[in-house]
């Protein structure tokens, strides 16, 4: 397996995909030093950030919301927009190997599919955690820069928390998009679902918010699986409700399912 | 043995892609795979790799017969399955470092000295999506020959090779077989190219195999001959014998085949005519792979 997990690394080093990708973040950079403040997928009570989720970039009042606050929520705030690019990354990297028959030889070498899915997947949560990490600490910089403001130590570190946290939750979104992909057997169909649902969770749960406890157990339920949830409230730092453990539960439960279908797909599927 | 099928069944829903088909490969042999376009050659040169399981029937590879066995017994083999599998975005030699470390072999001098055996040893810094069709089937070849495998499996490997490239091709596969002892199972629709280079061959019509046969046994089957078409068989053919001292012929209805005097049809015509035999017609025949292929599949 290790073996296989230094083939997948050097085969991400070697693809366009991986440099498309270094490119759309860039351009994501580029955005978000450019722009002013930006509310994206906002709901709640504005003023007060416990009472709000969303996706908020430079936005303080330096009362209800002090420049502390807006930095470190404008760091996770395009995590709204980074999230395709992981998503673009894993979906093209998996569907290259079918589409390009490499997958095929790799059996008909004597190796198995679920072993290269195993370090292919392994390969694209080390590669993604750390775009999406220095990615976040850029945004989280550059916007310190931008409002003069000194970052400590412990700002830093919660930034970087709450950042893998979010990678955390992307990845089993990922892994949930290379089961699609093994079920479907389409890139197109997949990733136009992958990239619309979440969307719609994510407008579905601003609608909802301010009387969610009021809608019964469908809409929650439809809102919590899906990884917008977990990033409208983490990236708006909205730390309440064990929303933490909640993430933790989702991402873990999302991925083990989501790669326990793949593995059993693999295996007793014939390849095309 | 290094491969073998006992009534092996391959279905896609109703539809029969192989039925009851029985072949074996010996150690040393080039096996040529013939048949027309879905006749079931893809089928079941998938299935000996591991991309499709048969419905009915047994496989043994390299004597194992079991799933798990069959997976480790494939690291032995090298493929090209189809169409060329390549990384598009890599060049030829990252193309070669990928599968040289995901089979761990040691070493980089590998990766120069199979690219000059095939051919692509100045390809520089040039991506395979930008190689020509001949090219990267020759890159495929490469990958399949890397780790020096003792089975060799080619699925149409001469599409889109000029016809230099398919005699280097040619050259290069009998030169793995005989020096290296290297088996190799090849499809082709080339049948001229199959019989210079194939030492047995499987004829594979409609999912059915009708018929595996050596060289020598097709060699015996398709002999050149004079076909000599008389009125009276019986006299021409002791005239035959007398004069012309062979009893190298056969008769079949109004035919004589002579199989001597090949050269010296105006010897046997002399001869026949001295004898006042009514002569139809004299004329060299005998069939080739081709011929062969074409009679027997119009015969099933």
């Amino acid at each position: 397996m290790g073996k296989q997990i230094k083939v997948e690394l050097y085969k991400l080093l070697h693809s366009r995909t991986t440099y498309v990708s270094l490119i759309g973040y860039l351009f994501l950079l580029l955005i978000f030093f450019a722009s002013g403040s930006v509310f994206m997928m906002v709901a709640g009570n504005l003023s007060v950030p416990s009472e709000s989720i969303g996706f908020f970039k430079g936005i303080a009042d330096g009362i209800n919301i002090p420049i502390q606050i807006s930095v470190l929520r404008s760091a996770h705030s395009f995590i709204i927009f980074s999230w395709l690019i992981g998503l673009n990354l894993c979906i093209s990297t998996f569907s290259s190997e079918t589409k390009n028959r490499t997958l095929s030889l790799y059996i008909c070498e004597g190796g198995k599919a679920e072993t290269l899915y195993i370090a292919k997947m392994f390969a694209i949560c080390i590669v993604t955690t750390i775009l999406q990490l220095i990615f976040t600490l850029l945004c989280l910089f550059l916007m310190a820069g931008q409002l003069n403001y000194p970052l400590t130590t412990s700002e830093v570190l919660q930034t970087v928390g709450i950042a893998l946290l979010n990678s955390v939750v992307l990845l089993a979104f990922l892994e949930f998009s290379v089961f699609m992909l093994t079920l479907l057997r389409s890139r197109i169909a997949v990733e136009l679902i992958l990239c619309l649902i979440p969307l719609i969770g994510a407008i579905l749960y601003g609608t909802s918010f301010a009387e969610i406890q009021a809608t019964g157990v469908q809409t929650p339920l439809v809102i919590k699986i899906l990884p917008t949830y977990y990033w409208a409230n983490l990236a708006s730092l909205r730390l309440i409700d064990g929303i933490i453990w909640e993430a933790l539960i989702y991402s873990i439960l999302l991925f083990c399912g989501a790669a326990m279908g793949t593995v059993i797909l693999l295996k007793h599927r014939e390849m095309k | 043995m290094i491969f073998q099928m006992e009534h092996v069944v391959k279905k896609y829903g109703a539809h029969a892609a192989l039925d009851d088909v029985n072949l074996s490969i010996q150690q040393g042999a080039i096996y040529g795979l013939i048949g027309e376009n879905g006749a079931g050659k893809t089928t079941l040169i998938r299935i000996l790799c591991g991309l499709a399981y048969p419905t009915q029937g047994k496989i043994y590879l390299f004597g194992d017969d079991t799933k798990a066995g069959q997976v480790k017994q494939r690291k032995r083999m090298g493929c090209l399955v189809e169409s060329p599998a390549l990384y598009p975005d890599m060049t030829a030699e990252q193309n070669l470092e990928v599968h040289r470390l995901q089979r761990g072999i040691p070493g980089k001098d590998c990766i120069q000295e199979t690219l000059t055996l095939v051919g692509l040893e100045n390809t520089g810094h040039k991506k395979a999506k930008n190689f020509s069709l001949g090219m990267r089937q020759r890159l495929a070849l490469a990958i399949a020959l890397l780790s020096k495998p003792e089975f060799l499996v080619l699925d149409e490997p001469t599409n889109g090779l000029d016809p230099m490239g398919i005699v280097e091709l040619r050259e290069l596969l009998l030169h793995l077989n005989q020096e290296k002892n290297m088996t190799i199972l090849i499809s082709s629709h080339i049948l001229s190219e199959m019989y210079q280079l194939a030492t047995d061959y499987g004829i594979l019509h409609k999912g059915k195999f009708l018929e595996q046969i050596t060289k020598d046994e097709l060699n015996e089957k398709c002999k050149k001959y004079l076909s000599i078409q008389v009125a009276d068989t019986a006299k021409a053919s002791a005239v035959i014998e007398q004069q012309l001292k062979t009893v190298h012929y056969e008769v079949t209805n109004q035919e004589i085949r002579l199989y001597a005097y090949l050269d010296q049809p105006e010897v046997v015509l002399k001869v026949l005519a001295d004898a006042d035999i009514k002569i139809k017609k004299v004329a060299p025949s005998g069939e080739d792979l081709e011929g062969y292929f074409t009679s027997l599949i119009r015969r099933s």
